[in-house]
């Protein structure tokens, strides 16, 4: 369970102050695939951030199985990102100078109880290309090593900041339909930041944010599949 | 303001910071460049100056008798004199702290003064030639002369002297040991006093300048060349008389010797530094460059020419590397010869060092850093205009990863850790960051390996003298022929004649010769060059090391020496290792009946004493009548030190500077890496890394480069010292090219200590490496 209770944060940009989440309040229950929608400049990416322990809430709480992380150290929130949370990136993120073997151990390697790298770059369907690197592989099989290496850690969520973003329709939908089995097939949590609508309309639940502030959280009890969707 | 002068102005607001580093290494490489090219002009500048202001003579001219009233003249009046003095020297012995010492006297004109040789004031006042007692100067203590304080009152002749001032005389600033010819003993003191002493004045001595030398600097081959020319033509004037120039003057000669050290050690750096410099500011101008991909394709497809897009980043590199020599001119001009000159005050008596500018040396050392770096940011810049405009607008992909060749080798790759595998491909992805790690860091390891290295060498050659060598224990000055001492007779002793002779008509070589052949070996254990122990027999002539090098000297050369008037030929049959003064070892038996053997030195083998016992031993041999001089194996040992310790300078001189240039090297490298790496530890925290697992994952790397290149370091090392030690020629001290195992490993430590702390230093930047802003963008 993700639960979200009167977060706020603040930055001081020079002498202006700029709310980017404004008394933010939501509850995603485990095993959901949710989407947060918002224009660009909504707070979104902050509120992806906070929930993976990349930032600090200036005010609130956040409670990740029963647990306020908003009051976890540096150490303890590093800890937190290690184990309990994958993260997966417009711009995948991935070491250049690694094959996507290594990319994906580097994180098991840390893991508590992480799966085995081979086994998920078969999964997300790289096996023959596991020993290539970032730079001979297409974007879309850049951002299947990304989600593989942010399930392999065995993390109790998937947090995705706009996946589909820099790929082409075609393959942003089967990057969405690695998401979406792997949220089904492992039970995780899987939250995807973006702007696209059409993405909405997969998900388990749909958070709409504005100017910092939920705008609408909406439970989908029957989401269209992937492929119904287009954009 | 026009738009693009607009641009290079707000994007240098924003990009300074990525530029200090190349201002910081050019003004490092700069301050050191300029500090250490000009430290030894400027030594020379000192002296040269001090000569001037203190009417150092040119040439004296010395005579055993003293000069009659028409030889005065005819000096007096040559033409080729510009200023003249006459004055009169005698050593005495001297009685201070109830020992005799010999004390040269040297009577000077206090009343009317004197122009030439100027005494410098160092405390009290110089002598009044009125007063009631007789009033001296003596020359100011050092390790060969006595520190006699102002004040003191002794006796000389029924006269007493009474000690007002204490000076320096401009030949004798270095702490060297003289030899008073009438006893063959050392000088202790030089007292000056006021002519009026002698009842009826008498020169000995005769000082002058020479017309023209006024605007020489007398360390320069101008200088060198008048004075050897004007020698000839005074040799053909007065054949009776004695010439000594300043190159014969021994705290000249060693001084200038030194002053070559320095020189030589400073010369190390420059390539060293200039590869640092551009390598460092290659790897920046780059970074800057690839930052700015975007705006560079923008401008060119808005039509700017290369020439002008270029302009900005050259503007950068004309900007930073001039603030970098400015900077680097003022930290070094002053600094670095001063930390040289006062590592040399130690062995001398020397004036304040003054510093002259040596635009040329300047300005060289400028441009050519500047253009360096200007260089490199052209050819940075144009590598990157010469793609097409609409590449340019796309982002570069991320260096590509590549197998590396670790990676052929399955049976090793296959064993390696995951962490050790990726460590080792970015070791190799980074070529140009890992050439700089590696020649930064050997580099330093080498200066550091060599500076310990001489400090083994001046302790190793010490030992090969007067442990492995002499055998004996005691030194004796005698009378000649009185070798029957008392005290002596229940000990080994060997008896040596020992004799001034000329090689060549010029150079002095002592010569020594035993009573008995045979049993020098008792008392010596030669070697030769080879390291190989040597037998002296009857018919064997050894040359020390260092002489034969010098005159070019070899085994099986005939060589021919001048001894009490006789010149005499002898076969070399052995070149020895000898690390402390000259000597040339020659067979009883091949000279006896050329000349007669007067014994005047006395070896003494002693057996275990109490160190009552020795004591008393000494003390009696102090005051016998036929003992001139005495040294035990632990004066001669400590003389050594003595001279060597020039040396000491020289140590202090690399160690200090090694440590701070591999702080510095290291410290700037790892900036760089970090900057560049920015990303990917970005990433590593986001993937939830520790701070010390993500500064592990960029240490690891820079750990192995590390060794491997303080390994590299200990080899260069090696040479460096090899080199060093190869151009050392101090006071007949020659150094054995040798080092101890223990100074690799001191090397070795103090390395990675450096390292540590460069790690220790930059965790910090770990810490604020900010997560989201490094995951905004592609690159």
């Amino acid at each position: 369970m993700v639960k979200m209770v009167d977060v706020t944060k603040k930055y001081v940009l020079g002498e202006q102050e700029i709310i980017a989440n404004n008394e933010i309040n939501f509850e995603i229950k485990a095993g959901e695939l949710c989407v947060i929608l918002g224009p660009s400049g909504a707070g979104k990416t902050t509120i992806l951030n906070i929930l993976g322990g990349m930032d600090v809430a200036t005010s609130g709480e956040i409670i990740i199985d029963n647990e306020d992380i908003s009051k976890y150290n540096q150490k303890k929130l590093t800890n937190y990102r290690r184990h309990d949370v994958g993260f997966v990136f417009q711009f995948y993120n991935l070491m250049p100078q690694l094959t996507a073997l290594d990319n994906v151990e580097i994180a098991s390697e840390i893991g508590k109880d992480p799966l085995d790298a081979k086994e998920v770059l078969k999964l997300v369907g790289l096996d023959k290309r596991m020993h290539n690197f970032p730079s001979q592989l297409s974007g879309g099989e850049q951002q299947r090593v990304s989600i593989a290496r942010a399930i392999a850690k065995n993390p109790k969520m998937l947090l995705c900041d706009e996946p589909t973003g820099a790929l082409d329709i075609e393959t942003g939908k089967h990057i969405l339909k690695l998401l979406y089995d792997t949220s089904k097939l492992y039970n995780k949590t899987v939250i995807i930041v973006t702007h696209n609508q059409a993405i909405a309309e997969i998900a388990d639940r749909v958070i709409t944010v504005r100017n910092g502030k939920v705008d609408k959280n909406m439970y989908q009890p029957k989401p269209k599949s992937i492929d119904e969707v287009h954009w | 303001m026009k738009s693009f002068s607009k641009v290079v102005y707000k994007d240098f607001k924003k990009l300074y910071k990525k530029l200090m580093a190349i201002v910081f290494i050019v003004a490092v490489g700069v301050a050191f460049l300029v500090g250490l090219l000009t430290t030894a002009p400027n030594m020379r500048y000192t002296i040269d100056k001090f000569y001037k202001e203190t009417h150092t003579a040119d040439i004296m001219i010395q005579k055993y008798t003293p000069f009659t009233e028409e030889e005065l003249s005819i000096l007096k009046n040559d033409s080729l004199f510009s200023e003249t003095m006459a004055y009169f020297t005698v050593d005495e012995q001297v009685v201070y702290d109830d020992i005799a010492h010999i004390s040269r006297i040297v009577l000077l004109d206090f009343k009317n003064g004197f122009s030439l040789n100027q005494l410098k004031l160092i405390e009290g006042r110089l002598p009044n030639p009125d007063a009631d007692v007789i009033e001296v100067a003596v020359e100011e203590r050092q390790a060969y002369l006595l520190d006699i304080p102002i004040g003191f009152k002794t006796t000389i002749q029924d006269q007493t002297f009474e000690v007002v001032g204490i000076v320096n005389h401009p030949w004798h600033f270095a702490y060297v040991q003289e030899i008073s010819p009438l006893s063959g003993r050392p000088i202790e003191s030089m007292i000056y006093v006021d002519q009026s002493y002698l009842p009826e004045m008498v020169y000995t001595h005769f000082a002058a300048t020479l017309k023209g030398t006024a605007d020489l600097n007398t360390f320069s081959s101008s200088y060198e060349d008048f004075i050897e020319e004007k020698v000839d033509v005074l040799n053909q004037k007065y054949l009776n008389l004695i010439l000594t120039t300043r190159f014969q003057n021994q705290s000249f000669v060693k001084f200038s010797s030194d002053v070559k050290i320095v020189e030589v050690i400073a010369l190390i750096f420059p390539i060293f530094f200039f590869l640092i410099t551009i390598l460092v500011s290659l790897s920046s101008m780059t970074r800057i460059i690839a930052d700015e991909r975007i705006q560079i394709g923008t401008l060119r497809s808005l039509g700017y020419s290369k020439f002008k897009i270029a302009s900005k980043y050259i503007i950068y590199s004309l900007l930073a590397s001039g603030i970098g020599v400015l900077l680097g001119i003022a930290l070094g001009i002053y600094s670095i010869p001063s930390i040289a000159y006062n590592a040399y005050v130690v062995t001398y008596n020397l004036p304040p060092l003054r510093i002259d500018y040596h635009f040329t040396y300047i300005t060289f050392i400028s441009l050519t850093m500047i253009l360096s770096v200007v260089i490199v940011t052209f050819s940075s810049i144009m590598n990157v205009l010469k793609e097409a405009p609409s590449n340019l607008l796309r982002h570069k992909a991320p260096k590509a990863g590549k197998k590396i060749f670790l990676e052929y080798i399955p049976f090793i790759w296959n064993r390696l850790k995951f962490k050790y595998k990726s460590t080792f491909r970015n070791i190799f992805r980074q070529k140009r960051n890992l050439v700089l790690m590696l020649v930064g860091i050997a580099g330093s390891t080498a200066l550091l390996l060599a500076g310990f290295g001489i400090k083994d060498a001046v302790d190793i050659s010490g030992d090969a003298q007067f442990n492995d060598m002499y055998q004996f224990d005691l030194e004796l000055s005698i009378v000649s022929n009185q070798t029957n001492i008392d005290e002596l007779l229940a000990y080994d002793q060997l008896n040596f004649m020992t004799e001034i002779s000329f090689y060549n008509e010029a150079h002095y070589i002592n010569v020594a010769v035993s009573e008995v052949d045979d049993r020098v070996n008792d008392f010596l254990n030669f070697k030769n060059l080879k390291d190989e122990p040597v037998i002296f027999k009857p018919g064997s002539v050894f040359v020390t090391k260092q002489f034969a090098r010098a005159h070019d000297i070899e085994a099986g050369d005939v060589i021919k020496l001048d001894i009490q008037g006789k010149s005499i030929s002898f076969e070399v049959t052995e070149i020895i290792a000898y690390y402390f003064g000259n000597q040339i070892f020659i067979s009883k038996y091949l000279i006896e009946d050329d000349i007669p053997i007067t014994l005047n030195k006395i070896y003494v083998k002693l057996p275990y004493l109490s160190d009552y016992e020795k004591n008393e031993l000494l003390s009696n041999l102090n005051d016998h009548e036929d003992i001139a001089h005495l040294q035990t194996k632990d004066d001669l040992m400590s003389s050594f030190k003595q001279t060597s310790s020039s040396m000491d300078s020289v140590i202090i001189l690399l160690v200090i500077f090694a440590s701070i240039l591999a702080v510095i090297i290291n410290y700037n490298l790892t900036l760089i890496n970090m900057s560049t790496r920015h990303k990917e530890m970005a990433t590593l925290k986001v993937l939830g890394y520790q701070e010390l697992e993500v500064s592990g994952y960029i240490f690891r790397e820079t750990f192995i480069i590390s060794s491997v290149a303080i390994l590299f370091g200990l080899g260069l090392g090696r040479v460096l010292h090899y080199f060093i030690i190869s151009q050392v020629n101090v006071d007949g001290i020659i150094l054995k090219n040798t080092m101890h195992p223990l100074s690799y490993l001191y090397t070795v430590v103090l390395s990675f200590v450096f390292l540590t702390l460069v790690y220790v230093l930059s965790i910090p930047k770990i810490r604020k490496i900010d997560m989201l802003e490094a995951l905004k963008s592609f690159e």
